[in-house]
């Protein structure tokens, strides 16, 4: 069993999630610094808050791990499957967005436990990607959105 | 069990190419992102926050310091605001061509001096420093991103100039003045 290149791509993952990533702030360096006045705050300029972009990173680990069980159909199609309901990104509601968000990453990162080297020329289910494409992917759709809540935070 | 069929230092190089130019799964690459944005937007200051241009400059520079280090110099460091974010004054047609050329230039580099490279060359210690190339390249990915995710919004939070944006001012108030002057 080869672990090589998976190891290194949880482990970028994981400092992307959790902080000493080479690039800069983490997603969870983000969180605990965040004053709760600015997590719901709509601008004119971004169709989304902060709680909803936290929504929506914790949502799509929520699909890698469906899409781990071998879930062909599971999808995040709608604006509500990608950015939560009225309810889910409420300010109030914002101790709980994190622990789903802090809750998907650590399942995320042991149901990856199970996995070796040859996951990664694996197709997603139901997708036109492999899990390389997939899971590299999130990394930088953490930093994407991480970028986007910075100015939004400003 | 199934063999991965290119080598990982070919995989790191199309994420850097697709978080680029584009094909990234997360979304937008930074030209992607860049390419429509006119002078004006580059240039406007939002209180607190880099312009966009000077975005543009830090993440050419923050590329230089990669090819620097697979040049092997240990030296080499990004120690000043200049040298971070540049000087940069008034943004023009120019001066913005300039900066996503000088952008362009230093992806290409990049990619031209990982061409030689194998996987050996992923588990290399960077020169002048504590972490290996793989954590230097995928980081580089990673920076890119995240100024791309800045500049996403930052593109439309400058004030609408709409479409007299950079060809030409507004209608100078003389153009209305000039109307009005013929009916005195």
């Amino acid at each position: 069993m080869n672990r090589n290149e998976l190891d290194r791509i949880i482990d970028n993952f994981d400092v992307v999630f959790r902080g000493d990533a080479w690039h800069g702030p983490s997603v969870m360096e983000f969180m605990n610094s965040m004053s709760l006045d600015v997590v719901d705050v709509k601008k004119e300029y971004s169709k989304h808050t902060i709680c909803q972009i936290v929504y929506h990173l914790g949502a799509w680990r929520k699909f890698v791990l469906e899409k781990l069980d071998g879930n062909i159909r599971f999808d995040l199609v709608t604006e509500e499957d990608n950015y939560g309901t009225e309810e889910d990104i409420t300010r109030s509601n914002w101790p709980k967005l994190i622990e789903q968000l802090k809750a998907n990453q650590e399942a995320l990162l042991s149901k990856l436990d199970e996995f070796d080297d040859s996951l990664l020329v694996k197709l997603v289910p139901g997708q036109d990607y492999d899990y390389y494409k997939l899971l590299t992917g999130m990394i930088q759709h953490d930093t994407y959105h991480l970028g986007m809540i910075w100015v939004l935070w400003e | 069990m199934e063999e991965l069929q290119t080598k990982e230092i070919d995989r790191i190089k199309t994420l850097l190419n697709a978080a680029f130019h584009g094909g990234s799964w997360h979304g937008p690459s930074v030209l992607e992102n860049v390419k429509d944005i006119k002078p004006k937007t580059a240039g406007a200051r939002q209180k607190g926050i880099h312009t966009i241009a000077e975005l543009v400059y830090h993440m050419t520079t923050w590329r230089i310091f990669v090819l620097k280090k697979i040049q092997g110099e240990g030296d080499f460091d990004i120690r000043t605001e200049k040298q971070n974010w540049g000087n940069l004054k008034e943004i023009d047609e120019f001066e913005w061509e300039t900066l996503q050329m000088e952008l362009t230039l230093s992806h290409d580099e990049l990619m031209s001096s990982l061409a030689e490279k194998d996987d050996s060359f992923l588990l290399e210690i960077v020169p002048g420093s504590e972490y290996d190339f793989y954590t230097l390249l995928h980081g580089i990915i990673n920076h890119d991103l995240y100024h791309n995710g800045q500049i996403g919004i930052l593109k439309k939070m400058a004030p609408k100039a709409s479409k007299f944006d950079d060809e030409s001012e507004a209608p100078s108030t003389r153009y209305f003045n000039d109307d009005f002057g013929d009916e005195y």
